[in-house]
């Protein structure tokens, strides 16, 4: 069986989440905490990956990191290679597919903080920096670990966007799902099976993690 | 030091228009059912509700001006405020809470000291009693070396006996800390056993029909005249001690 795209699932994974938290955080903190005009179109753009077909993100994708966009010149010329069809690329498809598994469970926790808390913190001379660090993180600490759980079990499922944007290649983007695809069309069933199993085994583990720190709140 | 407001602020079911002034070492307490608008003085004092006209004056700066365009964030006012559901932070120990606010590290211990809830300094605040809650707010809130104090509510919830003790740790805190204290209660007789002032509210504004009738009130007039003098009747059945007024300011 090859071990290679399991570790490179995880490896995505794992790399995609801590992304995914440092951007879901402050994205969720603006939804809650400086509502503006038009926010829903903010919102609405943030939740598109949850109705929009992955193959049509990921040729979006694909259209605006590709090497004659202006984002792939960019990379081309700082990092001397595409965007597109390398392990960076599929990280960045598999944040922005996934941004809306972070952002949920992060603005319902903030939504959840008592406003008295914050304007407490306030009152004791607490700056927002200070508040935001000190009251509403420590307090909205289940909703980060949702976010955590589920953008890392979204990611290690991920396959339409990470196929369109990266492909298949052994040991940069061929992914655990791809793989397993590849299996099929192959007829190495046993391949497919071995790492299907797995992939579910994997995917239970994090379910029953997150059910139980949900239960243990 | 000297705190005076004269605020105008509309809410979906009450108008709010009162003034008055607290001097240094007093207690005034605003009394009035709820819904009267009780809790928004204290937020526009504390600057976490904006009035829609007025001005908050205290001792000649102005933390709140409209017509100037004034409005000093709550940060900077250093307000000692304990909200009703005293707002401490449930992630931390009481020790923490308190030095959240601290503006000196050797604060925190001193006034777990004054406050006796030395022995509770690991406890988290579900951990401990309502009561114990209510000393450790007070603490937090001089933790930051206030300019005045605002209590809502500081008695509610509170069994007879706790009540008693923290009218009196109140009175003898107001009296070591030279500090104007202005509480809000619904409960008149909190506001007579500590209070130096009674401001009565009902909708919004001054009521003084709002007092019970044995409680002799002399006001030459509420809205026009600058004092509101209030005395108690000659054998009142009230513990009523000393003699309260309403400023209005300026």
């Amino acid at each position: 069986m090859e071990t290679e795209p399991l570790y490179l699932s995880i490896k995505l994974a794992t790399v995609g989440t801590v992304f995914l938290l440092c951007l879901a955080i402050p994205v969720s903190y603006c939804l809650i905490y400086h509502r503006f005009r038009g926010i829903f179109l903010a919102e609405s753009i943030i939740g598109l990956p949850l109705v929009l077909p992955p193959t049509v993100l990921g040729f979006f994708l694909l259209s605006a990191m590709g090497p004659a966009s202006v984002l792939g010149q960019i990379w081309e010329s700082i990092f001397g290679h595409p965007l597109v069809f390398t392990f960076y690329g599929i990280v960045i498809a598999a944040i922005i597919q996934s941004l809306p598994f972070a952002v949920q469970p992060i603005r319902a926790a903030f939504e959840k903080i008592d406003q008295h808390l914050v304007e407490t913190a306030y009152v004791l001379g607490a700056s927002k920096l200070k508040t935001f660090y000190r009251v509403i993180l420590p307090n909205a600490r289940s909703g980060l670990v949702a976010a955590a759980i589920l953008s890392f079990a979204h990611i290690m499922g991920e396959f339409g966007v990470i196929l369109m944007v990266g492909g298949a290649i052994p040991g940069e983007t061929k992914v655990a799902s791809i793989a397993i695809y590849e299996c099929v069309e192959t007829m190495q069933y046993q391949n497919a099976w071995q790492l299907s199993f797995i992939l579910m085994v994997m995917s239970y583990l994090v379910l029953l993690l997150f059910n139980y720190l949900n239960k243990a709140k | 030091m000297k705190l005076g407001i004269r605020i105008h602020k509309r809410l979906p079911n009450v108008t709010i228009d009162v003034s008055f002034t607290c001097e240094a070492g007093q207690i005034l307490a605003v009394v009035g059912p709820s819904g009267a608008g009780k809790t928004t003085i204290l937020r526009a004092i504390a600057g976490l509700e904006q009035p829609d006209d007025g001005c908050v004056v205290f001792n000649n700066n102005p933390w709140f001006d409209r017509k100037r365009k004034i409005n000093v964030s709550p940060q900077k006012r250093k307000v000692g405020y304990v909200s009703q559901g005293y707002g401490l932070f449930p992630h931390l120990s009481v020790t923490k809470n308190i030095a959240f606010a601290a503006s000196k590290k050797e604060m925190t211990g001193q006034l777990m000291e004054l406050f006796k809830i030395s022995p509770l300094a690991d406890s988290r605040p579900d951990q401990i009693s309502g009561g114990e809650r209510q000393r450790v707010a007070l603490a937090q809130a001089l933790a930051t070396e206030p300019n005045l104090m605002l209590l809502d509510e500081p008695f509610s919830a509170l069994d007879y006996k706790t009540k008693n003790a923290l009218r009196n740790e109140l009175v003898s805190m107001k009296n070591r800390l030279g500090l104007p204290i202005i509480m809000v209660t619904h409960d008149l007789d909190d506001a007579i056993k500590i209070a130096d002032q009674i401001l009565p509210i009902e909708h919004g504004v001054f009521a003084p029909g709002w007092l019970p009738e044995n409680l002799h009130y002399v006001a030459a007039s509420p809205y026009t005249e600058n004092d509101i003098i209030m005395k108690p009747n000659a054998g009142s059945p009230l513990p009523f001690k000393l003699p309260v007024s309403a400023r209005h300011y300026p």
